[in-house]
């Protein structure tokens, strides 16, 4: 028993370390009364760094706890999470501060890190109850935070939407997940691999209510309609992060569930051609929304929900290669995404409704590092090649040719195209040298400045060395 | 020392031209004449490299030269791959060439946004270089698709009229050729990795993917995707649309790349890449792209006729133009494919120059209406030279560059199918008739617009430093061409040898592509008419020759057979249909067929008769 739990604790300090952060930032707040920002904030980052540097250390060992699993795949997708966190973090300081909504950053900075922590053991969840309540935490955490700035109407309908809905998605998880241990008689992923061998109608159930819970959580089509609303309406550096790092940890844990509980049964081939239509739908329809779109958080939000499609074509292939491809293509679309939002961040007008296109108008002759690197983010997640993004893409192709979804991903091409539209309009808005009246000023924020810069230069340095991350040595999942 | 410099000759190439962006990134934007200074000296330290380049460069050698290579991406085979052959030596010549001119031409037109746009004219200068060297295909990819941001803006920003709705379509149009074409990539690297000589290594690398030989059933599907790609970037006939806008809305400089350099692209992706790796599949489609080609040439000429604004009708000039390079090629004749390569040269030139000719007056008037002009001969002379000797390169006069791609190409493709080349023809013959028409109306006869009396004539930058180097070229390559044509031949004969020998082994049904009988028939003809000797110019202009009397002399003893695609039988110089290869048998080893040609000659009664 003393064994078990300190092979628990070994394997998940990276989330012991934030746990402790939050709870000390907690403390800090309600002794100094919420006065103690600068505090709150640096111990954040401070906390987000151990964390990093504890998922470098354990790299290449691997643990295997009772419930929790900590190998490379894991590892990957906790420092993807942790990166994720960090940008958000960097990305609230100066913007809360210019929105006058310091007053609560002590449970901003917390609920951040327990959202994080969620994400992590996530990704390391081996059983269905951790998976269950590892989703709970992360959405727990979300909900307070779309609903930050709650006497701003569009916030407080952000949280509520996103609160009710994802509690429905909850509860399907949960039936699903009784469901599934009534089939099966056990929650552990490995052994409801052999439970499932032999079909039978609870067993489909409960994977169908699973998976309908797991969608709803990724924002896939048709389980998708919270998310542009809830991407819009939150404050931009929370919108920043719910686009990316929760919906990448989920899909990491989809992976892990799907590859190995749901691999070679009837119900496992069953729902890989749901998500075959799915994928389909969630990128297809995702890109056509995002196309009339003229606000650039909705039209980010509604390209999360494409590049979520794009990314369960990895899914379809449960290999090895498949794993690496989806953390490329999550650690890459974080990046751009995150950088994207930064843009738009330092461009939207003080407390009001968000920037459109046509306010970017000639945004790089006003501030080129800027307008250059939003020309990055979008050319990134277009998939022009020299950006991370070309590389995202062309691997998750290869890896779903390799599987012979060759319709699927012609339909995947032709929805870059359609993404390339509303993408590149912006990039032409850019460096647009007529009309620019409607021109907004730029928020003089040197922090988040080098945070876009960064973003993008990563974005270019994996662009034309992606084989920095694909070698890391046996990214893999088994 | 050829050890150390000859593999960094094309990286220092482009990395000269990217420390030239970043140069120019980090200039002030007030400075434009430094900004102009940096971008020209950045493409003219390229272009002294590249003569280097050329210099050393050695003829006889049909393989990679100036090769550079270095892992890129070994997790899916990628490596980071350069190398110049003589098929992509004239358009890495050429790119280099219009580089400088292309930022010279711009000094009055784009006074705005100066630092943008020469940046955009140096990314693009990159990745045509890239595209041009790369020998890895998914570094073609890259540099093909990133090649679409510059471009995009130089049109949608620093265009004029439609200039976003242009640049818009200019985009889709090639995104969809692109992405298609690269899920035929990736296709072609899981196809090839399926086969014997690579067991299951999965790589991009071209060489190593010719040594294999695609599963003739998969390669019609991928031939497919890599060909609608090209198709859109030449453009070929249903694809063409883009085109006209693109090339009218664009600034000078833009236009100069377009037809010059971005058009380049699809032809040589169809003799580079197309043509060597799914050559059944090539045969297959063969007739179909040569059908589309000849309706290019002849519909091309017919719209450049009805134009009443000069740039447009350039650009339509540019389709029929291009029709007839790709025609060439698919003929898989050597002649033919040699004066295809050549003519993507000579139309970069002449039709570039055309446009710099165009943005000129343009500069001047504000307006590209021919009813605007008329009688600029009398106040301005030397644009009017220059206008003429360009125009008449593009006719395709002896004495000019023109004359040398469009003979080779119609002597080839005459001895593959007469009847491509006769439709050939009608295309030179109209490209005639618009052009001189264009001529008189724009300067001829008495000035007909009080506007059009105060026009200066051309300043020293525009006579000597743009359109003089070019026009030089124009003469050298109409009155001595072989020192081009001679890198070119031993790639070409390479290339049809690939693809006659692959066909040799592996005969596969005709096509059932396209529904017509006619056009199956046609497949065979294309297919089993091909010029047997070595390719020689001489012989090969000898035999088009004594072919030529041998058409005619077919069409007036027996008319046509039903369809007009069928004359089965009729064809032949040498009497009866070229035989097909045996097993092991190469290009080179048959025998040449001087011999019989001028047995043919003496004893052909249509000669004798005279």
């Amino acid at each position: 028993m003393v064994n078990e739990v300190s092979q628990i604790l070994v394997s998940s300090a990276p989330q012991v370390v934030l746990v402790v952060t939050c709870l000390w930032i907690l403390l800090l707040a309600a002794a100094s009364k919420g006065l103690a920002r600068h505090s709150a904030f640096a111990s954040t980052i401070v906390g987000l760094f151990l964390s990093f540097l504890l998922i470098v250390l354990s790299w290449g060992r691997s643990v295997s706890a009772p419930m929790i699993r900590l190998d490379h795949f894991s590892l990957s997708f906790q420092a993807l999470t942790v990166i994720g966190a960090l940008l958000t973090i960097l990305l609230s300081w100066e913007f809360l501060r210019d929105e006058g909504l310091m007053g609560r950053l002590a449970e901003y900075c917390a609920l951040l890190l327990l959202a994080c922590v969620g994400a992590m053991f996530l990704v390391s969840a081996t059983d269905l109850v951790t998976l269950f309540l590892s989703l709970d935490t992360l959405s727990l955490a979300l909900y307070v935070l779309a609903g930050y700035a709650s006497h701003r109407p569009y916030p407080t309908e952000a949280a509520l939407k996103y609160l009710l809905l994802g509690a429905m998605a909850s509860a399907f998880l949960a039936y699903g997940i009784a469901f599934l241990y009534g089939a099966t008689g056990t929650t552990d992923i490995f052994q409801i691999a052999t439970g499932l061998k032999d079909p039978s109608v609870y067993g489909s159930i409960g994977a169908g209510l699973f998976l309908i819970g797991l969608f709803f959580k990724i924002a896939f089509v048709p389980f998708h309609q919270w998310a542009p609303d809830v991407y819009e309406g939150s404050v931009t550096p929370v919108a920043a992060f719910m686009t990316t790092v929760p919906k990448v940890a989920a899909l990491g844990a989809f992976f892990r569930v799907f590859s190995v509980a749901l691999e070679e049964t009837s119900v496992g081939r069953l729902s890989t051609e749901v998500l075959v239509l799915v994928s389909f739908l969630t990128m297809t329809l995702g890109n056509l929304s995002a196309l009339p779109q003229t606000s650039v958080k909705r039209m980010l939000a509604y390209s999360s929900i494409a590049h979520a499609g794009y990314m369960a074509l990895a899914l379809l292939s449960k290999t090895k290669e498949a794993a690496v491809a989806l953390f490329f293509y999550g650690l890459s679309y974080t990046l751009m995404t995150v950088g994207a939002f930064a843009v738009t961040q330092m461009v939207e007008e003080k407390g009001g409704r968000p920037a459109t296109w046509q306010e970017l108008t000639g945004l790089a002759y006003r501030d080129s590092v800027l307008g250059f690197c939003m020309a990055i983010f979008m050319a990134g997640l277009t998939g022009i090649p020299f950006t991370a993004g070309f590389w995202a893409k062309v691997i998750v192709f290869k890896v779903a040719l390799e599987a012979q979804y060759v319709g699927l991903v012609v339909v995947a091409v032709l929805n870059t195209v359609v993404s390339a539209y509303y993408y590149l309009r912006i990039v032409w808005s850019l460096y647009e040298t007529r009309n620019p009246s409607s021109a907004k000023e730029i928020r003089l924020w040197s922090g988040v400045k080098a945070l876009i810069l960064l973003c993008a230069l990563w974005v270019l340095i994996l662009g034309i060395v992606p084989a920095l991350v694909l070698n890391l040595p046996n990214l893999a999942l088994f | 020392m050829p050890d150390l410099v000859s593999p960094a000759a094309i990286p220092v190439i482009l990395a000269l031209l990217v420390i030239g962006t970043l140069l120019v990134a980090l200039t002030p934007s007030a400075f434009a004449h430094r900004i102009r200074a940096t971008t020209l000296s950045a493409t003219l330290s390229a272009l002294v490299i590249g003569i280097f380049v050329f210099l050393s460069f050695d003829p006889s050698e049909s393989g990679w030269q100036f090769s550079f290579d270095y892992e890129w991406l070994p997790f899916i085979g990628s490596r980071l791959s350069f190398g110049l052959d003589g098929l992509s030596l004239p358009l890495f010549l050429l790119t280099l060439f219009l580089g400088p001119l292309c930022v010279l031409v711009s000094v009055n037109e784009i006074e705005e946004r100066v630092k943008e746009f020469h940046i955009c004219l140096l990314l693009t200068e990159i990745a045509l270089i890239g595209v041009f060297t790369a020998r890895d295909l998914l570094l073609f990819y890259a540099f093909w698709e990133v090649l679409l941001i510059p471009m995009f803006l130089l049109i949608a920003v620093w265009g004029s009229g439609n200039r976003v709705y242009a640049a818009v379509k200019f985009l889709i149009y090639t995104l969809v050729g692109g992405l298609l074409m690269l899920v035929a990539i990736i296709g072609t690297a899981w196809a090839a990795s399926q086969t014997a000589p690579l067991q299951g290594r999965f790589t991009f690398h071209l060489d190593s993917l010719l040594m294999t030989r695609i599963d003739p059933s998969l390669q019609t599907l991928l031939f497919l995707g890599f060909a609608v790609a090209f198709a859109i970037k030449v453009p070929m006939f249903p694809f063409h649309t883009w085109l006209p806008d693109a090339h009218t809305e664009a600034p000078t400089a833009g236009s100069v790349i377009l037809a010059g350099l971005l058009l380049k692209m699809g032809s040589y992706g169809f003799l580079r890449l197309a043509l060597p790796l799914f050559p059944d599949a090539c045969f297959q489609m063969a007739p179909l792209l040569a059908f589309l080609s000849v309706v290019a040439v002849i519909y091309g000429g017919l719209m450049s006729w009805v134009q009443s604004d000069i740039k447009r009708l350039i650009a339509y000039s540019s389709v029929a133009h291009m029709g007839l390079i790709t025609l060439g090629i698919f003929s898989f004749h050597p002649t033919a494919l040699l004066g295809s390569l050549i003519q993507m040269v000579n139309h970069g030139l002449s039709t570039g120059m055309l446009f710099m000719l165009v943005g000129m007056i343009y500069e001047r008037r504000h307006t590209r209406d021919i009813n605007e002009f008329g009688g600029l001969a009398h106040v301005m002379p030397a644009y009017t030279a220059f206008f003429l000797i360009a125009l008449l390169s593009s006719i395709g006069l002896p004495g000019l560059n023109g004359f040398v791609g469009e003979f080779l190409i119609l002597v080839g493709v005459f001895q593959a199918q007469w009847v491509w080349a006769a439709a050939g023809i009608i295309g030179v013959l109209l490209s005639a008739v618009y052009m001189l028409w264009l001529f008189r109306r724009v300067f001829h006869g008495p000035v007909s617009k009080a506007e059009n009396t105060t026009l200066t004539d051309l300043s020293f930058r525009e006579k000597w430093l743009v359109l003089a180097p070019v026009t030089f070229f124009l003469f050298l390559l109409g009155i001595y061409p072989v020192w081009l044509l001679r890198p070119s031949e031993e790639s070409v004969r390479r290339v049809t040898e690939r693809v006659l020998a692959e066909r040799a082994s592996a005969l596969t049904p005709p096509s059932k592509v396209f529904p017509a009988i006619a056009v199956q028939e046609l497949a065979d003809d294309t297919i089993q008419f091909l010029f047997r000797g070595k390719m020689d110019l001489q012989n090969t202009a000898r035999s088009g020759l004594a072919n030529a009397h041998n058409g005619l002399e077919a069409l007036f003893q027996q008319p046509f057979q039903g369809s007009p695609f069928r004359f089965r039988g009729q064809r032949s110089a040498f009497g009866g249909a070229a035989q097909p290869f045996d097993e092991g048998e190469s290009l080179a080893d048959r025998q040449p067929l001087t011999d019989d040609l001028l047995k043919g000659f003496q004893e052909n009664p249509f000669i004798k008769r005279r």
